[in-house]
């Protein structure tokens, strides 16, 4: 793919940390060592360090090359896929709040839906990564048919990124670090993709939305297949038995999850210097710009109390709940990197 | 001095919500509440439409004299969806039910939510429906008299009425009545073909050419037609009435096919099927004016409401000979209404004298240069500023070029056509422009055709046609020798839908073609409007960018600032690349 090569700077090699470049159908670094473009898509997938993280991860892998989520059926052109990603709100506002000359990376960006959504604006520049290799080839069957040539797929480890440090503009990582052993170490990795005055987008499980799903989870382990139209999903008649069944497998089948709450990711924000923008849902009242429907994501929002928080997070059981219980926190890079 | 009167007319509620304001009978702001909200059809109280209109004006709500409301034919006929209802007993309960909490709730609290929602506490006007589309179209005319049609309304209620305007008054002879509507025809007929009901109407427009009128019999059983335009459905065939369907299985047995699922693949079938009913149409719309300037004599036609959009049919009337010159009111629909309600009102109440002849419809929104410079510059967005000249001059050579341009200047256009200020613009010599606009840029089904824009001094050279049509609404043929010139707007029947320009109704547009054809020689470029599918027409810079970064659009040119997407593309790599250095990596 010619394009790779307007994209090569921001790229690196995972192992060493050192430049790539170009040589036929491969990445090289200058120790010579190879990683193989096949099919557009440039692998670049290393080991994570530990072993026994490296078997989780591994596993984690082996599902997501199993269940590709979410699936194209129907989108077949930019228009629906625009539909798409704006009727949940987040796409549309994400869409919204990133200026149309960012580099954008998406890091487990699965089958790519959020990550071509985002490159329809050509003018940005937009990577995806991800481990699984049949999502990502998704991702990019869709890229080449509509010729988003600014977006670019490519196979890498959270925890050893092919990407360089502080070139991202905005960095989403959703629905991702709760499937890994270290969320919070795989968050201080994201964060040293971002520049100084970046964006990062976390969105993880949240503890409170999740207790009725996990509840659920307890009784499917017990009574196997029988109850399943308990989840609200299950019941749908407007979805098939396959997308069902993904929804299923991703869901209560993860052979790996945890959960988060508001304060903790908020505190991996203080940690590291990180200014909290927003939260999708809110997590205290909104800004006097936004007026009915919108949310600027990129603005500084009021954080509520930890009482208030949890109050928050017990609605969410009802809300997003039914959805996953996926919570979004928006944080802001400082400029000038304070000596910690 | 006397105070000025200002008038402030509205429609909301049902679909296109719009204001129009008037000063002293003079039209000095109108927009479609759409515009604003970025919600197609959007049908709630204008206030934002009307906050524009005032503070363009320069005024506030207690300056408005009176507010004139577009009645909807739903208030006029509550009488009859309850014995519809009870007609249809049991088979409507659901669609019933919530149109009557609809009108429960909202509708019959008009006046109270003028005042609430607008801070309004002057009188309020009601006015009637084709009254107020009749005095749209009249009014706006310049003619002396008029035979008057109305032909309502895709998907509306109400059907059709003629009458006679005179001087400062019109006065509707005859009404036909629901349920026996051509627009609903129409609108089933667009629902059984599997494209949106209320505002996809013309694609089945576009689609007809394909066809071939195999299915007039069928169409005959729909509907009778008698002699003085005056007809009647066959109800038996469609579910409207009782249904949330329009159309049902005795409807896709007198066709011998089910409806198309929307996005499913067009088929020969239902290119003939559009094409018959846009025959039918235009017999019907034939006969309709033909006795209509029988009982109201005029030389002159003016025709209003949402099938006079219906513009291969206007074209016909004019080529009959019938009338001497037909004027169609360019923003049909509700949009329409909310003027001919001000109007009405400025006439009947206020005894106002006549307006001249409608010449454009540059009526909304207007950005300054430096309202534009400083948008861009906030969001530090590329671009280069030129003088009118220069502008012209590198505009012209880019559309020769083979660029996809979006043109945004001056006052946003009343109604649902760009005309010039809020357009996309490319050269209509290339048939590749056709698909690449089509499905690069405003993601649409392939087959529907664009309109041309034509210097008017040279339409007669170029189109079967001997006048200006400055809102796009006839079509005429292209002269056989020309068509393999511009095939990007030449339909496959020959024809085209066609707007003509002039230095008077715009001046940078009439400029900017006319540099064009010095150029090439061809006075003729395409012109479609400045939005992607589903969403409505842009309004503001922010809109016109968000449209021209989410297509393939290649420039932008907003005033006098041009935009470059390749230039962005480079200008953005360079930077980074130029960031990164900063930090080599070993």
């Amino acid at each position: 793919m010619d394009t790779l090569d307007t994209v090569l700077p921001l790229l690196r090699c995972p192992a060493t940390g050192a430049a790539l470049m170009r040589q036929a159908g491969a990445l090289v670094n200058k120790e010579g060592t190879q990683y193989p473009i096949i099919e557009d898509i440039a692998q670049l997938l290393t080991p994570t360090k530990s072993v026994k993280e490296e078997e989780a991860r591994q596993r984690m892998q082996r599902f997501y090359e199993t269940f590709t989520f979410p699936g194209y059926d129907g989108i077949d052109d930019p228009s629906v896929l625009s539909e798409k990603a704006k009727r949940s709100g987040f796409g549309l506002w994400l869409d919204q709040a990133i200026p149309p000359l960012a580099t954008v990376v998406e890091v487990g960006c699965g089958t790519g839906q959020m990550t071509n959504f985002l490159g329809l604006v050509s003018t940005r520049t937009v990577l995806g990564v991800d481990m699984s290799i049949a999502s990502l080839t998704l991702g990019n069957r869709f890229a080449t048919q509509h010729r988003l040539t600014n977006v670019h797929f490519l196979q890498g480890n959270i925890f050893a990124l092919p990407i360089r440090e502080e070139c991202a503009d905005v960095l989403i990582c959703s629905g991702v670090l709760h499937h890994t052993p270290d969320p919070q170490g795989g968050y201080r990795e994201l964060l040293k993709r971002v520049k100084p005055g970046g964006y990062i987008v976390i969105g993880l499980y949240n503890t409170y939305a999740r207790i009725p799903l996990g509840l659920r989870k307890m009784l499917f382990h017990v009574t196997g297949k029988a109850l399943r139209k308990v989840d609200y999903h299950m019941r749908r008649r407007d979805v098939d038995a396959r997308k069902k069944e993904i929804w299923f497998a991703d869901q209560y089948r993860n052979p790996h999850e945890s959960w988060h709450s508001v304060d903790e990711v908020l505190r991996w924000f203080d940690e590291t210097h990180v200014k909290f923008m927003s939260g999708v849902p809110a997590i205290a009242q909104d800004v006097p710009e936004e007026k009915d429907g919108q949310k600027k994501l990129f603005m500084p929002h009021p954080r509520a109390t930890p009482i208030g928080h949890i109050l928050h997070q017990l609605s969410w059981m009802f809300s997003i709940g039914r959805e996953g219980g996926l919570f979004v926190l928006v944080g802001q890079k400082p400029l000038l990197q304070e000596k910690s | 001095m006397e105070k000025p009167v200002y008038i402030l007319g509205l429609s909301f509620f049902y679909h296109d919500s719009a204001a129009v304001l008037m000063k002293d009978g003079e039209i000095v702001f109108a927009a479609q509440e759409e515009r604003y909200t970025r919600k197609k059809h959007d049908e709630d109280i204008p206030k934002n439409a009307v906050e524009a209109a005032l503070k363009y004006a320069g005024i506030t709500m207690e300056d408005v004299s009176a507010v004139g409301f577009y009645e909807k034919p739903l208030l006029k006929f509550f009488d009859r969806i309850l014995q519809t209802y009870f007609r249809v007993w049991p088979r409507g309960l659901f669609s019933y039910h919530h149109a009557m909490q609809e009108w429960m709730v909202r509708k019959l609290w008009i006046p109270h939510h003028i005042k609430k929602e607008l801070k309004y506490n002057g009188e309020v006007f009601f006015v009637p429906h084709h009254e107020a589309h009749a005095a749209s179209s009249f009014f706006c005319s310049g003619f002396p008299d008029a035979t008057i049609v109305t032909v309502d309304g895709v998907g509306e209620w109400a059907t059709a009425t003629f009458g006679k305007g005179e001087g400062t008054d019109l006065k509707l002879e005859k009404e036909i009545h629901f349920p026996h509507s051509l627009g609903l025809l129409y609108s089933a007929v667009t629902y059984y073909l599997g494209f949106k009901v209320n505002s996809a109407e013309y694609k089945v427009m576009g689609l007809a050419p394909y066809g071939e009128p195999k299915y007039m019999d069928a169409m005959r059983k729909l509907i009778d037609v008698k002699e003085d335009g005056s007809f009647a459905l066959n109800m038996k065939y469609f579910t409207y009435e009782y249904g949330l369907r329009m159309t049902g299985k005795k409807f896709e047995g007198l066709f011998g096919h089910p409806r198309r699922k929307p996005e499913a693949p067009l088929e020969q079938f239902h290119k003939d099927v559009a094409r018959s009913l846009q025959d039918l149409t235009e017999e019907v719309m034939l006969k309709i004016v033909t006795h209509a300037q029988r009982v109201c004599p005029s030389q002159y036609l003016c025709l209003a409401g949402g099938v006079a959009l219906n513009c291969v049919a206007n074209g016909k009337i004019l080529r009959s000979g019938l009338f001497k010159d037909i004027f169609v009111q360019p923003a049909s629909g509700d949009a329409g209404g909310a003027l001919g309600a001000a109007l009405l009102i400025w006439h009947r109440i206020y005894g106002g004298r006549r307006l001249p002849r409608m010449e454009q419809v540059y009526l909304g929104d207007e950005f300054s240069q430096e309202e534009i410079e400083m948008f861009l510059k906030e969001q530090g967005l590329p671009h280069e500023t030129l003088d009118d000249h220069a502008l012209i001059e590198r505009v012209s050579g880019l559309l020769e070029g083979e660029n996809v341009i979006g043109w945004f200047q001056g006052r946003m256009e009343y109604g649902p056509r760009a005309l010039g200020n809020r357009s996309i613009i490319a050269d209509a010599r290339n048939k590749e422009n056709w698909q690449k606009v089509n499905l690069k840029i405003k993601f649409r089904e392939s087959f529907r055709p664009f309109a041309p824009t034509v210097l008017e001094e040279r339409v007669g050279e170029y189109f079967d046609l001997d006048r200006e049509s400055p809102y796009m609404l006839l079509v005429a043929d292209v002269h056989p020798d020309k068509r393999e010139k511009i095939p990007a707007v030449t339909h496959v029947d020959g024809s085209a839908r066609i707007q003509t320009i002039n230095r008077e109704q715009n001046q940078r547009y009439y400029d900017l073609i006319k540099a064009f054809a010095q150029r090439t020689g061809c006075p003729v470029i395409i012109n479609t409007s400045f939005n992607v599918r589903g969403e409505p027409i842009v309004r503001s810079p922010q809109d016109a960018v968000n449209c021209f970064l989410h297509t393939h659009m290649d420039y932008l040119v907003l005033g006098n600032s041009l935009l470059s997407k390749e230039t962005m593309k480079s200008t953005s790599q360079e930077s980074q690349k130029a960031y990164l250095k900063q930090f080599t990596l070993d």
